[in-house]
């Protein structure tokens, strides 16, 4: 037999013989080009007149209203991180807290990059709230910011759903507008306003006649904070409980674990880091307020280690932290469907006697179906309010017990103990990633 | 844009937009993004087409497409992409081994990790050395090789179980 890259370039000829560009492939260049060039300048014109005339990027991406848009130029309604609303309809309260997307971001070797995403809140003085406990009603405008919410097609699902994507594109610049996810409760508009900002509006379907007039009220006023991994400069949730030490947090750098300074650091920390891991601890991210998906405060911190290679293994940690959450395994289903667990698991009980669910997934879909490794993720009940999730892939599964083991919440409360389920917590020889500090917390 | 030529553009896309569609068919996983990418490497070459079409724009574009295929495909591990557009595939015929181990490769092809699958297309569609695929992936020539390697000993692993099949 002939060597493989011969065949291989046989095979690559062969698959493109058919090939053949449309016709005026140039023409569509060109004119994708007018189009982004178009949205840059209304965009632009925009941010610098924002007074006196409407954002053009939305007076033309949404179809006009039947009602007449404001005369004059509205007093500053409400901002979420740059950007103005100068029409609110009656009868909603800003929440106080915004929120940060669940879609932050993305995951690369570099860490969390991509966008960021605040969210306004802004409910009815009725609460509803589903069976999940996520708000429903409402207003709720999210900012996207970042070179990479230039490519709509690229964010657009994340902004839906996991696995639904319009079915067309209404105009050249909206992304999408209706409902989705089967959310019939809450209708979206999206759209890019600039190359590196994209503004999701939801509102509730009882709104549905006030969206229009929202979204024409809407004008950028400013670059936004941009930040995304600085809890410090948030206050901390106040009442005292197990989530108010978060504060510390100041930045990101490499290691094994997380570093010194995060000492107070209100997550988990992981004693068992396997060697294949060679990449280190490379990113934590922590979120505070989950948009649309629960009705009270949590934060949710994640950690990844990786290794350099694109098929090597990775570990990614996800604590998640609420006062009012789950309090005892019985309570754990809602909140498993509220952070996307996968249907198909089966109930688990960890090395150290916690109850929790177990998966045969990796947190990440992988892009190589078939040639995947496996992957496999446990969530488990820490302690009452505390739940953590562990998802590792490749050689990793082997070492699942050993890692889960380690783990150990920084600052277990006084209910530490309240979740095991009758048995000892098991003794694990610590790996040689340790700090002697750690130990005092164990 | 001042001094764009837009001629000049017109018959670089007339002259070398099948040899670029081509090669974005088999950087991306989905043949049908290879549309998409292809367009948006030009659009971004046409962005700059002032500067850059004195020389040879093409190892430029090239190297915009690879750029973009891998970027897109990290960003798809996240969220779950479902295509809009196709290209025409063409159907499956009746064929002989030869047809079906070729099928298979391009199968395995698919299932690498974008920038082994970069690699391989760089160097043996593209006929890169190690150093121009390199320089064109943003990546030190180790990279190449060691990417390389593994996605041919993947490779390699798909034409071994293909001959087992067959006996």
């Amino acid at each position: 037999m002939r060597d493989l890259e011969s065949v291989l370039r046989e095979a690559m000829a062969e698959d493109v013989a058919a090939v053949i560009p449309p016709p005026d492939l140039a023409g569509q260049v060109r004119a994708r080009h007018v189009r982004h060039q178009r949205m840059r300048v209304a965009a632009a014109l925009a941010a610098a007149a924002v007074i006196v005339v409407a954002v053009p990027v939305a007076t033309t991406v949404v179809r006009q209203q039947a009602g007449p848009p404001p005369a004059e130029p509205a007093p500053a309604v409400d901002e979420v991180d740059g950007v103005r609303l100068t029409y609110l309809p009656d009868g909603l309260r800003r929440d106080p807290v915004d929120g940060m997307d669940f879609f932050d971001g993305e995951m690369t070797e570099a860490g969390w990059t991509g966008w960021t995403a605040r969210t306004g809140r802004w409910n009815p003085d009725t609460d509803h709230i589903d069976q999940f406990g996520r708000y429903y009603g409402g207003l709720r405008v999210t900012v996207f910011r970042g070179e990479q919410v230039a490519d709509p097609t690229t964010l657009a699902p994340a902004l839906h759903g996991w696995d639904e994507r319009p079915a067309e594109w209404p105009d050249e610049h909206v992304v999408f507008r209706g409902n989705a996810g089967g959310e019939r409760q809450w209708l979206n508009v999206v759209w890019q306003a600039d190359d590196d900002l994209v503004l999701r509006v939801r509102i509730g379907d009882d709104l549905e006649h006030e969206l229009d007039r929202v979204i024409e009220g809407v004008r950028i006023v400013g670059s936004g904070d941009r930040l995304i991994v600085d809890p410090g400069r948030e206050p901390p949730p106040a009442g005292g409980g197990l989530c108010d030490r978060a504060t510390n947090l100041a930045a990101i750098s490499s290691g094994p674990l997380p570093p010194a300074e995060w000492d107070e650091f209100g997550g988990a920390i992981v004693h068992h880091v396997p060697d294949a891991l060679e990449g280190g601890f490379s990113e934590a991210l922590p979120s505070r307020g989950l948009s649309d998906w629960l009705a009270e405060e949590w934060w949710m911190y994640s950690y990844r280690w990786s290794s350099p290679g694109d098929d090597d293994p990775s570990m990614l940690l996800f604590v998640y932290c609420a006062d009012w959450g789950p309090q005892d395994a019985g309570q754990m289903a809602n909140f498993a469907s509220t952070i996307g667990w996968p249907d198909q698991s089966q109930p688990y009980t960890t090395p150290t006697g916690r109850p929790g669910l177990v998966a045969d997934s990796h947190f990440l879909p992988s892009d190589l179906p078939g040639a995947a490794p496996p992957g496999r993720q446990v969530l488990w009940l820490e302690q009452p309010g505390v739940m953590i999730r562990m998802s590792v892939d490749g050689s990793l599964v082997s070492e699942l017990d050993e890692i889960l083991a380690s783990v150990r919440l920084r600052h277990p409360g006084p209910d530490a103990t309240a979740t095991e389920a009758g048995s000892a917590p098991v003794h694990v020889a610590l790996a040689g990633h340790e700090r002697s500090d750690d130990l005092e917390h164990l | 844009v001042g001094s764009r030529d837009d001629g000049s553009f017109e018959a670089f896309v007339a002259a070398r937009g099948a040899a670029l569609l081509r090669t974005a068919r088999l950087l991306c996983r989905e043949p049908e993004d290879a549309e998409d990418m292809c367009q948006a490497a030009l659009e971004r070459a046409y962005r700059s087409w002032p500067r850059i079409q004195e020389d040879n724009p093409e190892p430029y574009v090239r190297r915009i497409l690879v750029n973009l295929v891998i970027s897109r495909s990290r960003r798809a591990k996240l969220i779950s992409f479902v295509a809009l557009g196709s290209l025409d595939r063409p159907a499956p015929e009746a064929h002989g081994p030869g047809v079906e181990l070729r099928g298979e490769l391009m199968k395995g092809l698919r299932a690498l990790s974008p920038r082994q699958r970069a690699v391989l297309v760089l160097r043996y569609w593209e006929d890169m050395s190690e150093a121009q695929a390199a320089e064109a992936l943003g990546v030190s020539v180790g990279t190449v090789k060691a990417q390389a390697s593994r996605g041919l000993a993947r490779l390699r692993d798909v034409v071994d179980a293909d001959l087992a099949r067959r006996g």
